[in-house]
């Protein structure tokens, strides 16, 4: 019987992504602290990537502009070009599947590669990681770091804990060695463990990652469901695999093309909202965007979600809640209604700071149920005609009146790609 | 030059894109020049025009000796084409096919950086 072989995975992460597409695009900065952040313009916002020579004045990814600003008022502040990078990124995973088909996107700057099959034709792991790094160098101007082991959950913590911090940006760390390698390093450095949940793993006397593999797992969930209750046996199991290096997962090239479970929005406001008027312009924008992307997905939901954070800020109220629609739709002005039937039967009239809407339960938008009293067919041409007009001149090029008054958010968001600008 | 023949070098890889960059900048160059020639009576412009001759007849001999060394490793282009995103160049290395693409944004920035080089700037 043929033996079977361990799998050679590489997690491949480039480094400070949109500062160095951002800094190799602009020669002139070469040697200058860049960092790409919010709004430069309204000096407001986080900072999205930081370089490494921004890196070295303190400046860190998240942090707010001024913060950085005072660390290093060198600081050469970029704003972000969503579009770009994600050109960038599709650009560097084509590269990848020149070495491999299987190849995995996990993040905008990190890719899994399945490369077993391919070693026969590149060489050893090392000398195809080698290559991958000098041709997206030379292709992009990004520096990659690539972990490698024999599953996905290994080598993202060998790129995470190893290949980001030496020279050569590549670390192999193999099945075998975990004892002696990853075992001894502290539990905040295991990949899904963040603060909270270290200062839950210290109060459990966990300290270092092997602390966690070493307990036995009945155990170990006997632990969490004493601190966290009932549900968390799947927590346990999850950080159990994780400090033993366990992981089945196939690097899968399709992860995205999935169909949905649900489609959503979302908007934290620049102002509180107080108006009813107000309200059901962001709402009715919401649901806009979220019938539309149904409608490119071929779609329509029959259970309608609506939250919403009011303030203050520091001390949040709000509410989520669902309801389902008579029947599945992906008709904006139907959703419409819904949503502010099930808003304002919730809404305390405190200020919004927050909206988000959600539709969810899809049925396929082939086949729908007839009305006696609406002209489905007249409304569903007014949906298709308004997408198509977006799709080609772009999302500000229609847009509802209401869009136009002082609480329309729609146009600032059409230059907007999950909340950075395009 | 590599043992693997299907694994492309470093040095593979920066001739392809030289070879690729060089003749935008010498189109670049030669629309540039063109337009300056209009203020030709201008000694400013004059002097300008003369250095990006200077800089466009040192281009030739580089993209000859790229040539010999593409020979002497085996490398061919293929195809070369331009779209909306950038330039994308297939050719084959020691009888195996690879792609290499640049977006526009890049493009810019390696030609500023070539033209610095070659006028001998930073």
């Amino acid at each position: 019987m043929r033996e079977q072989r361990e799998r050679v995975i590489f997690l491949a992460d480039c480094q400070s992504f949109y500062a160095s597409v951002e800094k190799v695009e602009h020669p002139q900065y070469k040697d200058r602290p860049v960092a790409v952040a919010g709004d430069p313009a309204r000096r407001s916002g986080i900072i999205l990537a930081a370089c490494p020579i921004a890196k070295s004045y303190g400046v860190t990814t998240a942090e707010r502009l001024g913060e950085a600003l005072n660390k290093c008022p060198d600081l050469v502040i970029m704003r972000p070009r969503m579009q770009h990078y994600i050109d960038v990124s599709l650009m560097i995973t084509q590269i990848y599947k020149e070495y491999t088909d299987l190849v995995e996107i996990f993040s905008i700057d990190e890719q899994f590669l399945d490369v077993s099959g391919s070693l026969r034709m590149f060489g050893d792991p090392t000398t195809m990681a080698q290559s991958i790094q000098q041709k997206v160098l030379k292709q992009t101007g990004v520096n990659v770091r690539v972990g490698i082991s024999s599953n996905k959950m290994l080598s993202k913590i060998a790129t995470d804990i190893w290949a980001k911090k030496n020279e050569s940006g590549i670390f192999t760390l193999p099945k075998s060695d975990i004892e002696t390698l990853l075992w001894p390093q502290p539990v905040n450095k295991m990949f899904g463990v963040g603060s909270r949940m270290t200062s839950h793993f210290l109060r459990l006397g966990m300290h270092t990652i092997g602390d966690i593999a070493r307990t036995p797992l009945p155990r170990l969930k006997e632990q969490f469901r004493a601190r966290f209750g009932k549900q968390s046996n799947i927590q346990a199991e999850v950080m159990w695999r994780t400090a033993n290096g366990l992981d089945d997962s196939p690097v899968t090239p399709g992860t995205f093309n999935t169909a949905p479970k649900s489609v959503g929005h979302m908007i934290t406001l620049h102002k509180d909202y107080i108006e009813m008027d107000h309200v059901n312009t962001i709402l009715l924008e919401l649901t806009e965007e979220v019938c539309r992307d149904c409608r490119r997905k071929g779609y329509m939901g029959s259970v309608i979600s609506v939250s919403c954070m009011c303030s203050p800020y520091e001390d949040p109220t709000g509410f989520s809640r669902q309801m389902k629609m008579l029947d599945p739709t992906n008709n904006t002005n139907v959703v419409f209604e819904a949503a502010k039937t099930l808003f304002y039967r919730y809404w305390d009239t405190l200020p919004v700071r927050r909206i988000g809407l959600t539709l969810s339960n899809f049925a396929s938008d082939q086949e729908y149920q007839l009305t006696l009293f609406e002209d489905q067919i007249k409304l569903r041409s007014l949906d298709k005609v308004t997408d198509k007009i977006k799709d080609r001149y772009g999302s500000a090029a229609i847009i509802r009146a209401s869009s136009l008054t002082s609480s329309g958010q729609a146009l600032e968001r059409s230059q907007k790609i999950g909340g950075h600008y395009k | 030059m590599s043992i693997n023949p299907s694994i492309e070098t470093a040095e593979d890889i920066q001739i392809i894109k030289d070879y690729t960059l060089l003749p935008i900048l010498l189109d670049m160059l030669a629309r540039d020049m063109d337009h300056l020639t209009i203020y030709k009576d201008k000694i400013i412009y004059h002097y300008v025009i003369c250095q990006l001759r200077d800089v466009e007849q040192s281009i030739y001999p580089i993209l000859q000796s790229l040539r010999n060394r593409m020979k002497q490793r085996h490398i061919t282009i293929l195809n070369t084409e331009m779209n909306t995103l950038g330039i994308e160049v297939e050719y084959k290395v020691r009888g195996y096919i690879h792609h290499f693409n640049m977006l526009r944004g890049l493009i810019k920035a390696e030609l500023f950086t070539m033209l610095m080089s070659l006028r001998g700037g930073d």
